[in-house]
C-alpha cells in the first residue's frame, strides 16, 4: 500500500507540474495549449544534446529549461497572439503547433529514443518496504520547489498580481493599465519553464523521443479539468489525486487500465462538481 | 489576355504534375525493377525500421552487382521506401495504397501492421513479404498474400523457459506485458504455456498500457511476487524503458525477453548505465548474424558493422535477403510486374543464392513452407563490459518443445 501511494505521489507531481503550465496559460489567455507537449520535447532534447556535448548535467538542465521558456514564448508571439480574439481557432492552432514542434524534434534528432543520464541515476532511496529511485525522488523535489516558487511569484509580486488580475477580468485589467501582451508572454514564459522542469525531471525516468509527452499531456489536461480550469492549486490537487487514483486502481484492479481510472475519476468529478475541485465563476490564476 | 495565358500555363503545370504523380515511376517492363518497402522509420518501433532499411540497401547493392535475369534481360532492383511512423493503421495503409495504386509495385516488404493491410490486399492483391512480425497468433492466417521471412514466436519462446530453468535455475517467473501491443500479448500467452510445460511457476502477471511512460505499478506488482526471473513482453523500444525503471526500482535478478535488443540500442535508450542495466539479460529470438556459425551470416555481420557502425540484429539478415528472394521469384515467374505470378513463384522457389540468413529449407529445398521461411532460434546473453552478446543456446522447436539444443562455450571475448 505504501509503495502504491509513493508511486501515485510521483505520478501526481509529474502531472501537477505539466498541468500547472497548462492551466496558467488557460487562465490568462483561454488557450488549450497542446503545444506544451512540443515544448517539453524540445526542452528534453536540448538537455540531452547539451549533456551529450559534455556539459555537466546541471548546466544542460538549465539550457533545457531556457529552451522550454524560449519556445513557449515563441508560440505565444508567433501564433496565439494573433488569434486572441478568435478563441474558436485556438484548439486547432494549438494542435498544429504541437505537431510542428514534435516534427522539428523528429527532423533534428530522428525517431529513436535517447537516454538522458543524471548524476543520481544509481541512487535508490529505501524506507522500510518502500523504495523510490533517485530520478523519481528528484522529480518530486523539483515539482515541489517549482510550484512553491510559482506560488510566491503569483501571491507576493506585482507581476503575479497583474497576472491574476488579467485572469480574473481581461478588459478591466487593460483599463487599469496592465500591459496585456507582457502578461501573455509572461504566462507562456512561466509555462515554458515548468515544461522544461518537467522535461529534465521526467525524461531520465523514461526516454527522450518526439512523442514522449503525449500521454503525460493527456493526463495533465484531465488534471486541469479536475482541478478547475485556470486554477493553479486546483491543478496541484488534481495532479496528486489523479496520480494516487491511478496508482490504487493499478494495484488493486489492473495496471493495464491505469489511464482509464483517470478518465473514470474525471467523469465522476464532472458529474458531482462540474466546475472541478476548485470551481469558480471567474477565470483565475491562483 | 495575359490572365488567360497565365491560367493556361497554370492548368498545363497542374496537368503535368498530376500526370507525373499519378503514373508509375518505371514502365512495367523496365530494366530497373521497383518494389516497395513500408518500414517503421520513426515512432515507437523506430528501433526496427532504420536497421531494416540499411540492410535492404546492402542487399540491393549486392544483388545489383550482378543483376538478375527475367525475360532474357538483365535487371536491377530498386526499393521505394515508405515510413509508416509506427502507425500502420493510418500512415502505413496510405503508404500501401500509394505503392500499389500509384507506383504499381509488384511486391512489398514490410514490418508491422499486417491486419490493417488486409482490406487493401483484398481490393488489389499484391504479395507482401514480412521481415519482422513473429507475433502470436501468426499473421499468415490473415491473408493468402502475406509471406513471413522469420520464425514465428512459437519457434523461440519455449527456448526462453527451457534455458531459464536449466541454466539459470529459474523456478518462478514474473511477466510484465505491454497491454495493447500484439507482439507482447502473444509472447505472454506463449510464456505462460511454456512455463506450464517446463513446470516453472508464474509468480505474477502484470500489465501496463502501451502508451504509458511510467511503469511503477506494473513493476511493483511483478517484483513483489519475488520471482527468480522477470520476463518482459514487448518490442525493444517498449521494453528498454521498462527494463531501466525495473533496475532503478532495485531489482537485480535475471531479465528475459524476446525483443532483439542490440548494444547500440541499449546505449541509446538506457544511457550511461546501460552495461549494468543489461547485466543478467537474456534474449531469445532468431539467430543473430554475429553469433551465427554460418560464414555468410558472419561476413554480412562484419560488413554491416563496418558500414553502419551498428550491431546487426537478426532482422537485418532477413531484410538483407529480401532483394534476393524477390529476384528469385521474378526469375521463376518470368515477370517483373505481375503480382499474381510473382506470388505463386514465391511459394515455389528454393533458398536463393546470395542470402545470408541460414534459412532452414522446407520440403524439396523450398524457402517457404506454408508461406513461412525461417531460421534457427537462439538465446543470447549480454556480455558485461564488452558491449556485445554471446550465444547461450541454439535450438529448434517442434510440437511446442525445444529440440536439438546446443550450448556454445562462453564466448564473450
Amino acid at each position: 500500500m505504501s509503495q502504491v501511494l509513493v508511486n501515485g505521489v510521483f505520478l501526481g507531481c509529474l502531472f501537477a507540474v505539466v498541468a500547472v503550465g497548462l492551466t496558467l496559460v488557460y487562465g490568462v489567455m483561454e488557450v488549450p495549449n497542446f503545444a506544451h507537449a512540443g515544448v517539453i520535447v524540445l526542452s528534453a532534447y536540448t538537455t540531452w544534446s547539451a549533456s551529450a556535448a559534455g556539459l555537466p548535467f546541471a548546466l544542460a538542465a538549465l539550457a533545457g529549461i531556457a529552451c522550454g521558456a524560449l519556445v513557449s514564448v515563441l508560440t505565444e508571439v508567433l501564433a496565439y497572439r494573433w488569434i486572441i480574439d478568435r478563441p474558436a481557432a485556438a484548439p486547432a492552432v494549438a494542435l498544429g503547433l504541437m505537431l510542428i514542434l514534435q516534427n522539428v524534434a523528429l527532423r533534428l534528432y530522428g525517431g529513436e529514443g535517447r537516454s538522458l543520464d543524471t548524476p543520481y541515476d544509481r541512487v535508490l532511496l529505501r524506507l522500510g518496504g518502500v523504495s523510490l529511485s533517485g530520478v523519481k525522488a528528484a522529480l518530486v523535489v523539483l515539482a515541489v520547489v517549482s510550484l512553491l516558487a510559482l506560488h510566491l511569484l503569483l501571491s507576493r509580486t506585482s507581476l503575479g498580481r497583474a497576472m491574476r488580475a488579467v485572469a480574473q477580468d481581461r478588459e478591466a485589467a487593460a483599463i487599469l493599465g496592465i500591459p496585456m501582451r507582457r502578461q501573455y508572454a509572461l504566462a507562456f514564459l512561466i509555462a515554458g519553464v515548468l515544461g522544461g522542469v518537467a522535461a529534465i525531471a521526467y525524461a531520465p525516468t523514461f526516454q527522450v523521443s518526439p512523442y514522449m509527452a503525449d500521454e503525460v499531456l493527456l493526463s495533465a489536461f484531465v488534471v486541469v479539468v479536475l482541478g478547475g480550469l485556470g486554477s493553479v492549486w486546483g491543478a496541484v490537487a488534481g495532479g496528486l489525486v489523479l496520480g494516487v487514483v491511478e496508482g490504487l486502481g493499478s494495484a488493486y484492479l489492473s495496471p493495464a487500465y491505469q489511464s482509464a481510472f483517470g478518465f473514470l475519476l474525471l467523469v465522476s468529478i464532472l458529474v458531482l462538481r462540474p466546475g472541478g475541485l476548485r470551481s469558480t465563476n471567474a477565470r483565475r490564476v491562483a | 489576355m495575359r490572365s488567360r495565358s497565365a491560367a493556361a500555363l497554370v492548368a498545363a503545370a497542374v496537368l503535368t504534375a498530376t500526370t507525373a504523380c499519378g503514373s508509375p515511376s518505371g514502365s512495367p517492363d523496365s530494366d530497373v525493377v521497383k518494389v516497395g518497402a513500408i518500414l517503421s522509420l520513426s515512432g515507437i518501433y523506430a528501433t526496427l525500421g532504420p536497421a531494416q532499411k540499411n540492410a535492404l540497401q546492402m542487399g540491393v547493392e549486392e544483388l545489383n552487382r550482378t543483376g538478375f535475369t527475367v525475360g532474357g534481360r538483365k535487371r536491377t532492383l530498386e526499393i521505394s521506401y515508405a515510413d509508416d511512423r509506427s502507425d500502420a493503421a493510418t500512415t502505413g495503409v496510405t503508404a500501401l495504397r500509394e505503392l500499389v495504386q500509384s507506383q504499381k509495385v509488384p511486391v512489398i516488404a514490410y514490418g508491422l501492421g499486417s491486419d490493417t493491410y488486409v482490406p487493401q490486399l483484398q481490393r488489389q492483391p499484391v504479395p507482401m513479404v514480412n521481415m519482422l512480425d513473429s507475433s502470436y497468433p501468426g499473421i499468415l492466417g490473415l491473408s493468402d498474400h502475406l509471406f513471413l521471412t522469420r520464425g514465428a514466436s512459437p519457434t523461440y519462446v519455449p527456448g526462453c523457459l527451457y534455458y531459464a530453468k536449466r541454466k539459470l535455475g529459474t523456478t518462478s517467473i514474473s511477466v510484465i506485458t505491454a497491454k495493447g501491443e500484439p507482439y507482447g500479448e502473444g509472447l505472454t500467452q506463449l510464456v505462460t504455456k511454456s512455463a506450464q510445460a517446463e513446470g516453472v511457476r508464474i509468480a505474477a502477471n502484470s500489465e501496463f498500457p502501451l502508451s504509458s511512460t511510467d511503469y511503477s505499478n506494473a513493476i511493483s506488482a511483478a517484483v513483489a511476487a519475488k520471482p527468480d526471473a522477470v520476463y518482459l513482453s514487448s518490442v525493444t523500444a517498449v521494453i528498454l524503458p521498462v527494463l531501466k525503471q525495473l533496475r532503478q526500482s532495485g531489482y537485480t535478478g535475471p531479465v528475459i525477453h524476446s525483443a532483439g535488443v542490440n548494444p547500440n540500442q541499449a546505449k541509446a535508450i538506457l544511457g550511461a548505465q546501460y552495461d549494468s542495466i543489461m547485466k543478467d539479460n537474456y534474449d531469445c529470438a532468431g539467430t543473430l548474424p554475429t553469433t551465427s556459425q554460418d560464414p555468410a551470416a558472419q561476413a554480412f555481420a562484419k560488413d554491416y558493422q563496418q558500414r553502419y557502425d551498428e550491431y546487426p540484429q537478426d532482422l537485418t539478415m532477413w531484410a538483407h535477403d529480401f532483394p534476393f528472394i524477390v529476384a528469385a521469384a521474378m526469375t521463376k515467374a518470368d515477370t517483373v510486374s505481375d503480382p499474381a505470378k510473382i506470388e505463386q513463384a514465391l511459394k515455389e522457389i528454393d533458398v536463393p543464392q546470395g542470402t545470408v540468413s541460414g534459412w532452414l529449407p522446407g520440403d524439396g529445398g523450398r524457402l517457404f513452407t506454408d508461406r513461412n521461411a525461417r531460421t534457427a532460434s537462439e538465446v543470447t546473453a549480454w556480455c558485461p563490459g564488452q558491449d556485445t552478446l554471446r550465444s547461450a543456446m541454439v535450438f529448434d522447436v517442434k510440437d511446442d518443445a525445444v529440440v536439438d539444443p546446443t550450448f556454445p562455450q562462453e564466448t564473450c571475448g
